[in-house]
């Protein structure tokens, strides 16, 4: 089944909480006729930190739990077709799943094999309790009543043990844990830290890069920018010009 | 050609036979063995990524920190120029001294400058230096330097700044060296928290020491950086499948899993010749004359040449259900018995030990009480069961009220050891865990 488009999808869920389109314009910073055009799909869904600044103003409105404020995200960005690039939400629902399976006494190496195989959309089902979670060993089942349960509502999955951890998945790395993590062990680390280096003894002026973003403001940037950051900073720049309303 | 490293399992009952028609309890001890080519031994230590994380509250003032820094200084000078090492130090502030910096006789020479001018400050943020230290080893890893990273937290105190909880330590260490970044904490004096400490260690699949001198700490590093060439297997876990009719229990504080009549252990790194036991006790219900009761068993791991995860093959040991006459006639295997009671013993200290420098003495006494009938049946047949019941009644006490200092910390730290199967670095003989009592 086709699921609705990001318009739709966000209209059904401001009017489920009960919030104005114009709070939930006022609250995330978003303009209320952009909203407007978004909400009718006269405007196509706005880029993936949009969304999400959309998103987490709808859980702090509707006083969302971390797991339901997760699916909503997942569920807007998914319907503005933007999820198959967001590898944080994705990570967090299958970390989630694996967990779930880990109550129910599966071992790991078919955790990691569930996590490749089982849709996005029955693991969420599976955590909200809309759909219950069966695990069984394959004996335990003739042929018949396994082709009995695959029906359309139902997804059967055979596991296999596979061996590798269930990090490679995602292709996890160190640092990207830890630049995840960072906040949660010093929110000032960075700036308590005073690092020194042979290679570089003597600490040299940063290049500042500036963006401005109208009369009224301007990004202000230290240290060399990449090429594509250089686009992504730009495009911000003009978000934040339509945000304050210029012309 | 080289020989493929591989992990051999063996496994003895303290008796083969149980009587018919009775329910009984039987000890299983499971030993793995670490094999491979003996030539890795002799070859050169590979290549480190080392970050030293120095705890330099205001505890530390004194003998500690000379010690931490006359330890850091010397293992500079150990180190070779194919070895990158970093310096953190931490109060409630983080500091980097240097990081990724080659071991060459230059680096060398401004590591120990650099250390030289550690000094000791204000509180504890033990997790904030720890996650510092593995952002520097990340960052050799990402430079593309090397494929795995070691981090060396020393400390004598508590936490009292940024993340304290255990388990949140443990969890975030996990995390870590599921990516390549294996922790190792080295406890020094009297006044560090174990927990703290064993729970970063634990996480980060390495270990914790207890130290006391300058040369303690060279001797655990300079150990541990020996060990990094030796060791053939990682994340090594046994797969136990037992019948339905026993009731499988793991003796040693070793985390597991079950599934239906699978039992998973976590047994955590092996070295080359090193042999890690498992000691377990099975309740077997009533079996009838001449059944047979089978456990099979293998284990898995990611080998350290090829990265990839290997699988030994399936052993399988049987109990056969007998009349009585000749249940009670059979032979015990005392050997297997004394094993199984020093790795019972060492981890009930342990996990009382912990629950103890939790302050819930009840819950440490508890464990005692619990176990004291079955313990006292499997040392039955030992000729030093007197020796060993007065021992088991003295850490009973010693737990079940507030204990501290040197002899506590050493007693965790080496329970833990003989449970792990793991030996002392220290060239000092540290002698066993309940000397004391």
């Amino acid at each position: 089944m086709k699921s609705k488009g990001f318009g739709n999808t966000l209209r059904e869920t401001r009017e489920d909480g009960s919030i104005s389109l114009r709070s939930l314009a006022k609250e995330s910073g978003v303009d209320a006729a952009y909203l407007s055009r978004i909400e009718r799909e006269l405007n196509p869904a706005p880029k993936a930190e949009v969304i999400q600044k959309i998103a987490e103003t709808l859980c702090q409105i509707m006083d969302l739990d971390t797991a339901n404020c997760e699916k909503l995200k997942r569920t807007l960005l998914e319907s503005s077709e933007q999820l198959v690039g967001h590898s944080d939400l994705i990570r967090d629902l299958k970390h989630r799943f694996a967990d779930r399976l880990r109550d129910e006494g599966v071992e790991e190496h078919y955790i990691i094999d569930a996590i490749k195989k089982v849709s996005l959309e029955s693991m969420e089902n599976v955590l909200s309790g809309k759909e219950p979670l069966k695990i069984a060993r394959k004996k335990s089942f003739s042929k018949q009543i396994i082709k009995e349960m695959k029906s359309p509502n139902e997804e059967v999955q055979m596991l296999k043990n596979i061996s590798y951890g269930i990090d490679s998945l995602d292709a996890d790395s160190a640092s990207d844990y830890i630049n995840r993590n960072a906040k949660s062990f010093s929110p000032n680390l960075q700036e308590s830290i005073k690092a020194y280096s042979l290679a570089k003894p003597k600490p040299q002026p940063q290049k500042k890069s500036t963006f401005k973003a109208g009369s009224r403001a301007v990004i202000e940037i230290d240290g060399k920018l990449s090429p594509s950051q250089e686009e992504q900073l730009k495009s911000i720049a003009n978000l934040v010009q339509s945000i304050l309303k210029e012309k | 050609m080289t020989k493929q490293n591989k992990i051999t399992l063996n496994m003895s009952w303290d008796k083969e036979v149980i009587p018919a028609e009775k329910k009984c309890e039987r000890s299983l001890l499971i030993n793995l063995k670490g094999e491979g080519d003996q030539k890795i031994k002799k070859k050169e230590r590979p290549p480190v990524n080392l970050a030293l994380v120095i705890d330099c509250s205001g505890s530390m003032e004194g003998a500690p920190i000379e010690a931490a820094k006359s330890a850091a200084k010397q293992i500079t000078e150990e180190l070779t120029q194919k070895d990158h090492l970093s310096i953190v130090s931490f109060d409630h502030e983080v500091e980097t001294h240097f990081s990724n910096v080659r071991m060459d006789k230059s680096g060398a020479s401004y590591a120990q400058g650099v250390i030289s001018e550690i000094y000791t400050r204000g509180m504890t943020n033990l997790s904030g230096g720890w996650f510092e230290g593995a952002r520097c080893a990340t960052k050799a890893i990402d430079q593309g330097d090397f494929n795995d990273g070691f981090v060396v937290v020393l400390s004598d105190g508590m936490a009292n700044r940024g993340i304290t909880d255990p388990k949140e330590l443990q969890m975030h260490a996990a995390e870590l060296s599921s990516r390549g970044i294996q922790t190792t904490s080295i406890g020094i004096g009297a006044h560090y928290s174990p927990l703290q400490l064993d729970a970063l260690a634990i996480g980060g699949q390495g270990r914790l020491h207890d130290t006391e001198t300058a040369e303690d700490i060279i001797d655990v590093v300079l150990g541990e950086l020996g060990e990094i060439g030796n060791t053939i297997a990682r994340n090594v876990k046994l797969h136990i499948q037992y019948p339905e009719s026993v009731e499988l229990k793991c003796l040693s504080k070793l985390k597991g899993e079950r599934s239906g009549n699978f039992y998973n252990i976590h047994i955590g790194n092996l070295q080359l010749n090193q042999t890690k036991s498992v000691a377990l006790l099975s309740e077997i219900y009533e079996q009838t004359l001449g059944q047979s009761v089978s456990f099979e068993v293998h284990v898995t791991w990611d080998d350290m040449d090829t990265n990839e995860r290997f699988e030994s093959k399936v052993i399988t040991s049987s109990i056969q259900a007998v009349s009585e006459d000749e249940a009670n006639r059979a032979e015990i295997n005392t050997s297997v018995v004394q094993k199984i009671a020093d790795l019972w013993e060492a981890s009930l200290a342990y996990e009382a030990m912990i629950f103890n420098e939790q302050g819930r003495f009840d819950a440490a006494s508890s464990i005692y009480e619990n176990n004291k009938m079955s313990y006292n049946q499997i040392i039955d047949s030992l000729e030093d069961r007197d020796k060993r019941m007065d021992r088991f009644k003295s850490v009973h006490r010693k737990v079940n009220a507030p204990w501290v200092g040197r002899s506590k910390r050493a007693s965790f730290d080496m329970s833990k050891k003989m449970m792990m199967g793991e030996s002392s670095l220290l060239k000092r003989n540290t002698g066993d865990w309940h000397d004391d009592f």
